[in-house]
């Protein structure tokens, strides 16, 4: 899957395109971990172009949310189109996360607290 | 199942690996633009397939004998139907408890979700067994009509 990162005063947004589904979300999961691992503690999911998400990649975000609260790291999810929001909203997901509606105002979040 | 009780439309048959998630969805992409779905109903059977397709790989994979599955794509009436048949032993996920999804971070597990979104997505879901497993889901599509919606009806309520 095609996934785009890139590191804007010192966080990293990580944007994943298409579908998050079965068959991709191993590959989103390996580079979303390589990503904390080299050291991300700042870290933005921009959805914008993203087609849909199945359990498969809810369960991705799952563990992600853990992991940077165990490492008191800071997460925000942005720009999810309908289909992505729906799926979270049904899965009771989007109070677990912060979620903003632009990578703008997710950036500016952390500008805000840092 | 024999040949008089193969359902109709378009029939896919895959070997229940994980090539197969993606050739399914492929399958309804096709049917989907041929048929000339509107956008709004191609993502929750997507999603749906996807739940589904990928319940029956993971059960291959976890050594139950699934060789292969079948998959029909039909129009009926101002719906679309996808009915999923598989050779596994009898396993109906309509039967899985609905995960509590109010529960906070630390109590949260991934498990069940799947088939909850396919409920939640659907207009109807109904599991058979046959000699097969056989889960046919159903999605109503707006075909012209007030944009955004077909009237009230038990969804409208999840709607936004």
């Amino acid at each position: 899957m095609n996934i785009q990162q890139s590191v804007l005063d010192g966080v990293t947004v990580i944007a994943p395109a298409a579908r998050i589904d079965t068959t991709t979300s191993g590959p989103l999961e390996e580079a979303i971990r390589k990503t904390v691992d080299a050291g991300a503690r700042d870290i933005v999911i921009d959805f914008e172009a993203v087609d849909y998400i199945s359990s498969a990649g809810l369960r991705v975000f799952l563990v992600l949310a853990k992991r940077m609260r165990d490492l008191k790291g800071r997460l925000v999810l942005c720009g999810m189109p309908e289909p992505v929001r729906q799926v979270f909203h049904l899965a009771g997901f989007l109070p677990l996360f912060s979620v903003e509606p632009s990578r703008e105002t997710a950036l500016a979040r952390f500008a805000a607290h840092s | 199942m024999n040949d008089a009780q193969m359902p109709a439309g378009k029939h896919a048959r895959f070997e229940a690996d994980a090539a197969a998630i993606g050739q399914a969805a492929a399958a309804l992409d096709g049917f989907c633009s041929s048929e000339q779905v509107p956008r709004d109903a191609i993502w929750p059977l997507q999603v749906a397939l996807d739940e589904i397709v990928g319940n029956i790989v993971s059960h291959a994979a976890a050594g139950r004998a699934v060789p292969a599955f079948d998959v029909w794509f039909r129009r009926a009436g101002e719906s679309i139907e996808i009915v999923v048949a598989d050779d596994g032993p009898p396993f109906d996920p309509l039967e899985r408890p609905a995960p509590d999804v109010t529960l906070p971070l630390d109590a949260r597990q991934p498990g069940g979700l799947g088939i909850m979104l396919v409920k939640s997505l659907m207009d109807d879901v109904r599991y058979e067994r046959t000699t097969r497993n056989v889960l046919t889901i159903r999605k109503r599509i707006n075909t012209g009509g007030e944009p955004g919606g077909a009237g009230p009806d038990e969804h409208s309520a999840e709607r936004t």
